[in-house]
């Protein structure tokens, strides 16, 4: 058994916060480079996007484990440092986005990026650590939420909703399965996380994402065979659930249960704040100010992002 | 333990120890479970609970079942205030009521207890300052978290907490909220040792005496120790 160690994540909080983070972005976040409608096809594009990420890990794991971290050099922290802060920006701007509009109308998107941001903080603050051990219990929750929207929904199961098998051209099955291996960062995270995993990352790493798949692809099939909707594709998945008559009247519920996703703020948060410090060699005072500072950026960050989501939303 | 002193303090006091209480291990394994399964359902509920029904009356009413729609409808059309004030104002008066009645002699303190209770509390329905089902609400909450009293400090304040984010962010508020109570139980280490163990980092050994209670036969088998949870660091 490995010794337990201090400020480390274990291999198993690795794997559930990758299975989080990648199932909970493919939820809620709108697919903007997606093309087509919901049918089958998207399968083929859950396995082929599959075996693209795995492809995509692979030179990443190749030079994290020959001990060659890009992220040693310090320019490339900062470039690095620079993408989760614009990344980090995105997403909370999207989510607020979209919480106040599809969802909560009468929340003001920027006032819900605000509390988000001051949460990211203090999780970020705390460590990554105990946004591991947090990462571990949302694992089971979502995978308890994953089967009871399945669950919910089985009285308007119908086979005959698979067929025509493809709706969308061969090149957007290609393009949807792109989309799926590169809408989230979680590669990028291995490269911040690795140094902080107390064993062998590749595993967990390869697993997480076999998982996240089979559930994206579960969720899928559901969408298709229980549900006889046309909608475009690049949308929000699951604000289509609750069109089913089962899952109607929990749609806020389901919805809120998912939204543990806030956990991949917290980690993108956290990494930032990693590469900060890998950057800058800062410690103490001046590392706190630091960090603080990169929240001003970060907040600020947000605020345009979700501008360019109304922008997305309009054009779709 | 001190001389002189019938109590005795120990060390690490982790989060799941205000859920059992020393009569679990003399009542039959059943009916310990059953009452260690109904102090998460109270923790949670009187955590939660307020902030919940604020949030879902002014955000998400489709979660509401359409009768009991129709009820809190007309108990709340009479009253001047949103949902997340008269949460707030039943609070306040609740939290006066019981300082006070700490406060005064225990004679005394009884009577000032079941005034407010009862008094008061009628007085505001019959007003219409406040709803019906609001004052059903927080009396609930109010009772339910007597049931954990170690955690009724923090949960006092937290109710409040939660009133104010599913008031102005609906159940995304709450989750969040909920997110960030949860990465700070699994923060601390008190004494080296996670508080959140045995659930975070999971040691399924000593599941067996967290959520129910195992028969006593199992648990005298058992080889748990503290320093052999995962994630402790002490020897």
């Amino acid at each position: 058994m490995t010794k337990y160690k201090r400020g480390k994540i274990s291999p198993f909080s690795l794997f559930a916060m990758f299975v989080v983070s990648r199932v909970l972005v493919v939820f809620t976040v709108c697919n903007v480079t997606s093309l087509g409608k919901y049918s089958s096809d998207l399968l083929i594009s859950v396995g082929i996007g599959l075996a693209l990420s795995v492809i995509l890990s692979l030179p990443i794991v190749y030079l994290i484990k020959k001990n060659r971290n890009i992220l040693e050099q310090k320019w490339l922290s900062v470039l690095y440092g620079l993408y989760f802060l614009f990344l980090g920006a995105v997403s909370i701007g999207r989510f607020s986005f979209f919480a106040s509009m599809e969802l909560n109308e009468q929340t003001q998107s920027l006032f819900l990026a605000t509390i988000i941001i001051i949460s990211c903080m203090y999780a970020a603050w705390l460590g990554i650590e105990p946004i591991s051990r947090f990462g571990s219990f949302i694992f089971v929750v979502t995978i308890i939420g994953v089967i009871s929207v399945v669950g919910f929904g089985m009285q308007d199961f119908s086979i005959l909703n698979l067929f025509p098998f493809t709706k969308n051209s061969t090149p957007d099955i290609f393009v949807n399965a792109l989309s799926f291996a590169c809408e989230t960062s979680e590669i990028l995270l291995l490269l911040v996380l690795a140094p902080k995993v107390n064993g062998k990352f590749e595993k967990p790493f390869y697993w997480s994402i076999v998982l996240s798949f089979i559930v994206c692809a579960l969720l899928f099939f559901f969408q298709s065979v229980y549900l006889e909707i046309q909608l475009l594709f690049p949308r929000f998945l699951f604000t289509s659930f609750p069109k089913s008559q089962n899952l109607m009247k929990a749609k806020g519920l389901i919805l809120s249960i998912l939204r543990f996703g806030y956990l991949q703020f917290f980690l993108k948060e956290r990494c930032l704040f990693i590469l900060q410090q890998n950057a800058l060699k800062l410690k103490g005072e001046a590392r706190a100010v630091l960090y603080r500072e990169s929240e001003h950026f970060f907040s600020y960050g947000s605020l345009p992002s979700s501008d360019f989501s109304c922008v997305f939303r309009t054009g779709l | 333990m001190m001389d002189g002193s019938p109590f005795a303090v120990y060390v690490p006091y982790l989060f799941t120890d205000s859920f059992s209480t020393v009569d679990d291990y003399d009542d039959l394994p059943f009916y310990a479970t059953l009452n260690r399964l109904l102090k998460y359902f109270a923790f949670i509920m009187s955590i939660a609970l307020p902030g919940f029904y604020v949030a879902t009356g002014t955000f998400h009413q489709e979660l509401i079942p359409t009768s009991l729609m129709f009820t809190i409808a007309s108990a709340e059309a009479t009253t001047p205030f949103t949902l997340m004030q008269e949460a707030l104002i039943v609070l306040v008066l609740y939290e006066i009521m019981r300082e006070a009645g700490l406060r005064l002699p225990k004679m005394i303190g009884h009577a000032v207890s079941i005034i407010g209770a009862l008094v008061i509390g009628d007085a505001v329905v019959n007003a219409g300052l406040v709803g019906t089902p609001m004052l059903v609400v927080i009396a609930v909450t109010a009772i339910a978290s007597y049931v954990i009293y170690p955690l009724y400090e923090s949960i006092s304040v937290l109710r409040i907490l939660f009133i104010i984010l599913g008031g102005f962010t609906g159940i995304y508020g709450i989750v969040l909220g909920t997110c960030i109570i949860c990465v700070n139980i699994v923060a601390l280490n008190p004494y080296g040792v996670p508080y959140s163990a045995p659930v975070s980092p999971l040691n399924a050994k000593s599941i067996g005496d967290i959520f129910y209670r195992e028969s006593w036969r199992k648990l005298a088998k058992r080889k748990v120790r503290i320093q052999n949870l995962r994630g402790a660091d002490i020897d």
